[in-house]
C-alpha cells in the first residue's frame, strides 16, 4: 500500500517537466537565456583562453543580453564536441561550437568517428588565425633552414605526439624539405618540450606562433620556419610550403596549414533558423571590434582578427577538395591528435 | 628578495585580495567536501570570473580555493570513505576505519593538523627553493623522471600484504593498473589501444570516475550490508576531545609528518611526476616507518599514522606543484594546468620573469597557500566535532546522499553518462578486490603512473639509447628504488631474527 | 562457495590479461611493448594465485594488505541480499540519470531510497529530499553552472 503511494507520487513528480514546458516567447528570444559555447578541449591553452574572452563579451551584442558560458567537452581530439553540436545539440541558437578546424582534416581522412560535415555547419565567423613556427635553441649554431638541411647530425625535435603541430610540422619538413630531424615524441605538453629544450634534451621545437613567440622573447629559441599564416614578428621567415621539394609535399603542408588559417571559428548546428544565424553572425562581427574585448586579448597575447563566415566556409570547402593521390599519401603523415 | 617576500604578504593582505581569497576558500571548502569534484574542474569554472581582477587578487582567489579543497578533501575520506578529491584516496585507507571505530574526531583532528603542517612546510620550501628552483628542475630530465615514477611503483611492495601471496596479489594489481593505463591513444604513434570501438575510450580511462568508484562504492556497499551507522552501534563519544587528541597525535609523530611533507613537496616539484601519487608514496613511507611486522599490521585498520602521512603530503605537494608551473610553465598537475590558463588571461608568462620581475606576486601565492590553510584549519576545528557526528547517523539515511554526491562528482569529470558507468564498473571491481583480498593501492599506483612510465621510457630510449642508465642522478634513484622494494623484506628478516634471539 | 568465487576472480584476471596480450601481439613493437610487459606478468601472477588458492595451504599470514576489511559479523546470506540490493539501487540510479537527467533523477532517487529502502517516514523523506535538491540546484546549477546532459526521455519528447 505504502509502495503504491510512493510510486504514484514519483510518477506525478516525473510528469512535471512534461507539463511545464515553457512557452516560447517570440519577442526577444535571448532574454534571460544562457548561450553555451562548447569547446572540445580541457584545461588551459590559447583556444580556451580566446573562447573565454569571447564568452565574456559576446552577450552584449546579442539582443536580450543573454549570459554566455563556456562548456568544456573534451574527447577524441575535438571530435566529440563537434559531433555533439552537429547532431545532438538543439538548433535553437543557444549552443555554439568553438571549433578546432583540424576536425575538417579528420573528415578529409574519413576518420570513422566523424559524424559531421564541416560544410553543413552554419559558420558564424572566426576570431582570427594563428600561425605555426619552428624554432631551434639559441645556443646551437644553426641560423636558418639551409643550415638545418646541411647539418651533419640529426637534430632532436621534441614533440607531443602525432597530430599536434609540434609533431606534424617538423615531420613534413623532414619528409618533403630535407630537414635533418629526429623526432622524439610523447612529451605530455608543450611546456614539457620547452623544459626539455632548456635541459638540452631536445634541440628543435614547433608550436603555435604565439607560443613560440613567448619563448623567443625569453631568449630560449630562435624561429626558423613558419607556416602559411604570417603572425607579427615572424613575417620574414621562410614558409614551409615554399621549402617543399615536391608538389605532393606542398599539398600536404597546405592541408595542415588550412585549418590554422581558418583559425578560431564558431558554428551553430545545421538546422538553426536563418534569423538566429544572422543575429549571431552580426553579434560576432561586432564583438571583435569591442575595445574591451581587444584589450583582454592583448593582455593574453592573443591576436584577434575578424574572418567572415563566408570566408570560413570557402576555406573549408577548398580544404576538402583534394586530389586522390594526396588523399592516399596524407594518411602517412597526418594523424589525429591525442 | 626579502622585500619581495614582504611585498608579497602585503599584496595578499590588501582588502580586495583578502576577501576574494576568503570567497575562494569558502568555495574550496564546499568543493573539497564533494567527492570527485576537485580542484581542476572547479578551477576551470572559476576562470571566467578572474577577468576583472588584478593578478594578485586572481591568484589569491584561485589558490585560496585550491589549497583549501586539498585540506577538506580528507574530511569525506574519513567520514564516509569517499575520497573528497579523487587523489585524496590514501586518507581513506586508515581514516575511514578510524571512523568505523568511533574515532572520527581524532582522525579529523589529525588530518587537519597534518594538512596544515604540510601546507606550511610546502609554502616554506617553495619560498626557500625559489633561488635554486631552476637548476633543480633542469637537472631532472626524462630518464630521471622515469626512475622517479618507477620508484613510486616500487612502493607497491610496502602497500601489499605481507608474505608471498600478499606480494603476488599486490604486484598483480599493480600490473593491472599499468595495463589499464594503456587504454586509449598511444602517445608515440597515435595508435588506439583497447578502445573497443568506443570514442569515450580514445583518451583512456579518466582518473576521477575510476578512483571515486573503486574507493567509494565498496565502502557504501559495506555500509549497506552492516545496516548500521558508519561508526557502528557505538554511542557518540566526546568528539571535541577526539579532535584535540588528533591534534596532539600530529605532534607526537612530528618527524613523520615532516618527512611525509618533504615527500609531497619533492614529488610535486617534479613536473609530470604524477602529483596524485604523492600521498600514496607518503602512505607507503608511513607504513615503512612501522617498527616491525606486528606494528605494520595495524595499518589499514585505523592507525593514526596512516592519516597523518597522506594528510601532510596532500597539502605540501600543492606548494611543490606551484614551482614548475610558475617557474617553467609546465603544469605540475591537472589543477595547475588550469592555473596556467589563469596566467594567460592575466597576461603573465610563467618563467624566469616570475622569479625576478614578478617575484612579489610569486611570493603572494606562497603566502596565500599558508594563510588560507591556517584560517581554514582554525575555522574547521570548531566545526569538526559536529561533522564527526555524521558518522553516527543511520546508514540508511546517509547512503543516498553519499551516492548522489559520488555520482555527480564523477560526472563532472567529463560530463558524460559513460563516467557513471565507469564508476559503477570499477566500484564493483573494487568491491570484489576487497572481498577477495586483492589490494587497491597498488592498482592506483600502476594506473596513475602507467602513462608516465611509458612516456618517459620511450623518450629516454629514443633520445639517449641506453646511455641514460649511467646518468648520475639515475644511478642514485636506481639504488633508492631497490631500497624501497627491498625494505619490507629486510624488515621482516630483522624482526624474525629479533624474535629468534628473544626466544632463546 | 567462497573459494569458488575467489578463484573465479583470479581466473577472470587471467582472461583479461590473456585478451590484452593476444590483442597487443599484432601491433607494432612500440605500441605493444607496454601492454605485453604488463599483461604477461599479470597473467603469470594471477595464475600463480589461482594455483595457490586451489592447491596450496590456507593462508595464515594473509596480512593486512593495508586495506579495507569488510564487516564479518553479518550473516553471509543476509549480506549477499543486501549487496545485491544496494547494487541494484545504484544501477537504477544510473539508469534514471540516463532517462531523465540529473536534476530530476537526484530527488527521485533520494526520495525513493529513503522511503522504500530505509523505511523513513514521509515527513523526513520529503524534507531530506528537499535539502538534497536545494544543495544540488544551489551549488551545482546556480553557483557552479555545471552543465547536465538532458535525459533520454526528454530528448525523445523534444522538450
Amino acid at each position: 500500500m505504502r509502495r503504491m503511494w510512493v510510486v504514484s507520487l514519483l510518477v506525478s513528480f516525473l510528469m512535471i517537466p512534461l507539463v511545464a514546458s515553457p512557452a516560447r516567447s517570440q519577442t526577444n528570444f535571448y532574454e534571460g537565456k544562457t548561450v553555451t559555447l562548447i569547446i572540445g578541449a580541457k584545461g588551459a591553452g590559447s583556444l580556451i583562453a580566446a573562447t573565454q574572452i569571447v564568452a565574456h563579451h559576446l552577450g552584449k551584442y546579442i539582443p536580450g543580453k543573454p549570459t554566455v558560458i563556456v562548456q568544456e567537452m573534451p574527447g577524441a581530439a575535438h571530435l566529440l564536441a563537434t559531433n555533439n553540436v552537429f547532431n545532438v545539440a538543439k538548433p535553437d541558437g543557444l549552443t555554439i561550437l568553438a571549433s578546432n578546424p583540424n576536425v575538417a582534416v579528420a573528415q578529409l581522412a574519413k576518420v570513422e568517428q566523424v559524424r559531421f560535415d564541416v560544410r553543413k555547419f552554419h559558420w558564424l565567423g572566426s576570431t582570427g588565425a594563428d600561425g605555426v613556427a619552428l624554432s631551434i635553441r639559441t645556443d646551437l649554431p644553426y641560423k636558418n633552414f639551409e643550415d638545418i638541411r646541411k647539418a651533419n647530425q640529426d637534430l632532436i625535435v621534441g614533440t607531443t605526439g602525432p597530430g599536434s603541430n609540434a609533431h606534424d610540422f617538423p615531420l613534413l619538413l623532414k619528409e618533403f624539405a630535407g630537414a635533418k630531424f629526429k623526432l622524439v615524441s610523447g612529451y605530455p605538453s608543450n611546456g614539457d618540450v620547452m623544459l626539455a629544450l632548456q635541459r638540452k634534451e631536445a634541440d628543435v621545437w614547433a608550436a603555435l606562433a604565439t607560443t613560440i613567440k613567448l619563448a623567443v622573447d625569453q631568449g630560449v629559441v630562435r624561429a626558423i620556419v613558419r607556416g602559411r599564416v604570417a603572425t607579427p614578428g615572424f613575417e620574414n621567415l621562410p614558409v614551409d610550403e615554399d621549402l617543399a621539394t615536391s608538389s605532393l609535399g606542398k599539398a600536404i603542408m597546405g592541408i595542415k596549414a588550412a585549418p590554422l588559417a581558418i583559425g578560431r571559428a564558431f558554428a551553430v548546428p545545421p538546422a538553426t533558423s536563418a534569423d538566429r544565424v544572422a543575429t549571431l553572425r552580426e553579434a560576432f562581427a561586432k564583438v571583435i571590434k569591442d575595445p574591451e574585448f581587444l584589450a583582454e586579448g592583448k593582455k593574453a597575447k592573443i591576436d584577434f582578427n575578424y574572418i567572415s563566415a563566408e570566408q570560413v566556409l570557402k576555406d573549408f570547402t577548398a580544404l576538402l577538395n583534394q586530389t586522390p593521390e594526396v588523399l592516399k599519401e596524407m594518411g602517412k603523415y597526418i594523424k589525429l591528435e591525442g | 628578495m626579502f622585500d619581495a617576500l614582504i611585498n608579497g604578504l602585503l599584496l595578499v593582505l590588501q582588502w580586495k585580495a583578502f576577501s576574494l581569497m576568503m570567497v575562494g576558500m569558502g568555495l574550496g571548502f564546499v568543493v573539497g567536501l564533494l567527492p570527485g569534484i576537485g580542484g581542476a574542474a572547479t578551477l576551470a569554472l572559476m576562470l571566467p570570473f578572474i577577468f576583472k581582477m588584478s593578478p594578485a587578487e586572481a591568484f589569491a582567489f584561485l589558490l585560496g580555493m585550491h589549497s583549501v579543497a586539498a585540506t577538506t578533501g580528507d574530511i569525506t575520506s574519513i567520514l564516509f570513505g569517499v575520497p573528497g578529491e579523487a587523489i585524496s584516496a590514501a586518507t581513506v585507507v586508515d581514516g575511514y576505519p578510524m571512523a568505523k571505530n568511533g574515532e572520527a574526531g581524532r582522525a579529523l583532528g589529525a588530518a587537519l593538523m597534518s594538512s596544515l603542517m604540510g601546507a606550511l612546510i610546502g609554502a616554506l620550501v617553495l619560498a626557500l627553493a625559489i633561488p635554486i628552483v631552476r637548476p633543480l628542475v633542469l637537472s631532472f630530465g626524462s630518464p630521471e623522471l622515469l626512475m622517479l615514477a618507477l620508484m613510486g611503483i616500487a612502493c607497491i611492495t610496502s602497500l601489499s600484504g605481507l608474505g608471498a601471496r600478499g606480494q603476488i596479489r599486490g604486484f598483480a594489481m599493480g600490473f593491472l593498473g599499468l595495463l589499464l593505463s594503456t587504454i586509449g591513444q598511444e602517445r608515440q604513434s597515435g595508435a588506439l589501444r583497447f578502445d573497443m570501438g568506443l570514442m569515450y575510450l580514445w583518451d583512456g580511462l579518466d582518473l576521477v570516475p575510476v578512483l571515486v568508484g573503486i574507493f567509494a562504492i565498496p565502502e557504501i556497499i559495506d555500509l549497506a550490508v552492516r545496516g548500521t551507522a558508519i561508526a557502528g552501534e557505538r554511542q557518540p563519544e566526546n568528539l571535541q576531545a577526539g579532535v584535540v587528541e588528533g591534534i596532539k597525535d600530529t605532534f607526537r609523530h612530528f618527524w613523520l609528518v615532516v618527512r611525509c611533507s618533504a615527500v609531497g613537496v619533492f614529488i610535486g616539484i617534479l613536473p609530470g611526476a604524477g602529483g596524485g601519487v604523492a600521498q600514496w608514496v607518503a602512505y607507503a613511507h608511513a607504513v615503512q616507518s612501522a617498527k616491525d611486522a606486528k606494528d605494520r599490521e595495524r595499518f589499514g585498520k585505523g592507525d593514526i599514522r596512516g592519516v597523518l602521512g597522506p594528510g601532510a603530503a596532500n597539502n605540501s605537494k600543492e606548494g611543490g606543484e606551484l614551482i614548475p608551473t610558475v617557474a617553467f610553465g609546465v603544469p605540475g598537475g591537472g589543477a595547475m594546468g588550469i592555473l596556467l590558463g589563469g596566467f594567460l588571461i592575466m597576461g603573465l608568462t610563467p618563467g624566469p620573469d616570475m622569479l625576478t620581475k614578478h617575484l612579489a606576486l610569486t611570493f603572494s601565492m606562497v603566502w596565500t597557500l599558508a594563510i588560507a590553510n591556517i584560517i581554514t584549519v582554525l575555522l574547521c576545528l570548531a566545526l569538526l566535532g559536529h561533522l564527526a557526528k555524521l558518522t553516527y547517523i543511520r546508514g540508511g539515511l546517509i547512503i543516498p546522499f553519499v551516492l548522489f554526491l559520488v555520482f555527480v562528482g564523477s560526472y563532472t569529470a567529463n560530463g558524460q553518462i559513460a563516467d557513471l558507468i565507469v564508476t559503477f564498473i570499477f566500484g564493483s571491481l573494487g568491491y570484489l578486490m576487497v572481498l577477495f583480498g586483492w589490494p587497491r593501492p597498488p592498482f592506483v599506483l600502476g594506473f596513475v603512473l602507467g602513462k608516465l612510465v611509458e612516456t618517459y621510457l620511450f623518450i629516454s630510449v629514443s633520445r639517449y639509447g641506453f646511455s641514460w642508465l649511467s646518468h648520475p642522478v639515475v644511478l642514485v634513484l636506481i639504488f633508492l628504488t631497490g631500497l624501497v622494494i627491498a625494505y619490507p623484506f629486510i624488515q621482516e628478516r630483522r624482526s624474525r631474527k629479533r624474535e629468534g634471539v628473544g626466544a632463546t | 562457495m567462497q573459494l569458488k568465487l575467489r578463484s573465479l576472480f583470479s581466473l577472470s584476471l587471467m582472461v583479461v590479461a590473456a585478451y590484452a596480450a593476444i590483442t597487443a601481439w599484432r601491433w607494432s613493437f612500440k605500441t605493444s611493448l607496454f601492454p605485453l610487459a604488463t599483461g604477461i606478468p599479470l597473467f603469470v601472477l594471477a595464475a600463480a594465485q589461482l594455483i595457490l588458492e586451489l592447491f596450496g595451504r590456507d593462508e595464515t599470514t594473509s596480512g593486512p594488505a593495508v586495506e579495507l576489511e569488510l564487516s564479518t559479523h553479518v550473516d553471509p546470506a543476509l549480506a549477499r541480499t543486501r549487496v545485491a540490493g544496494i547494487l541494484t539501487w545504484i544501477a537504477g540510479f544510473i539508469l534514471l540519470v540516463f532517462l531523465v537527467g540529473f536534476p530530476i533523477a537526484v530527488p527521485v532517487f533520494i526520495f525513493s531510497f529513503l522511503m522504500l529502502q530505509s523505511r523513513v517516514g514521509w515527513g523526513l523523506s520529503l524534507s531530506l529530499t528537499a535539502v538534497a535538491w536545494l544543495c544540488f540546484y544551489g551549488l551545482f546549477q546556480w553557483l557552479l553552472n555545471l552543465p547536465f546532459e538532458e535525459g533520454f526521455i526528454q530528448s525523445l519528447l523534444g522538450i
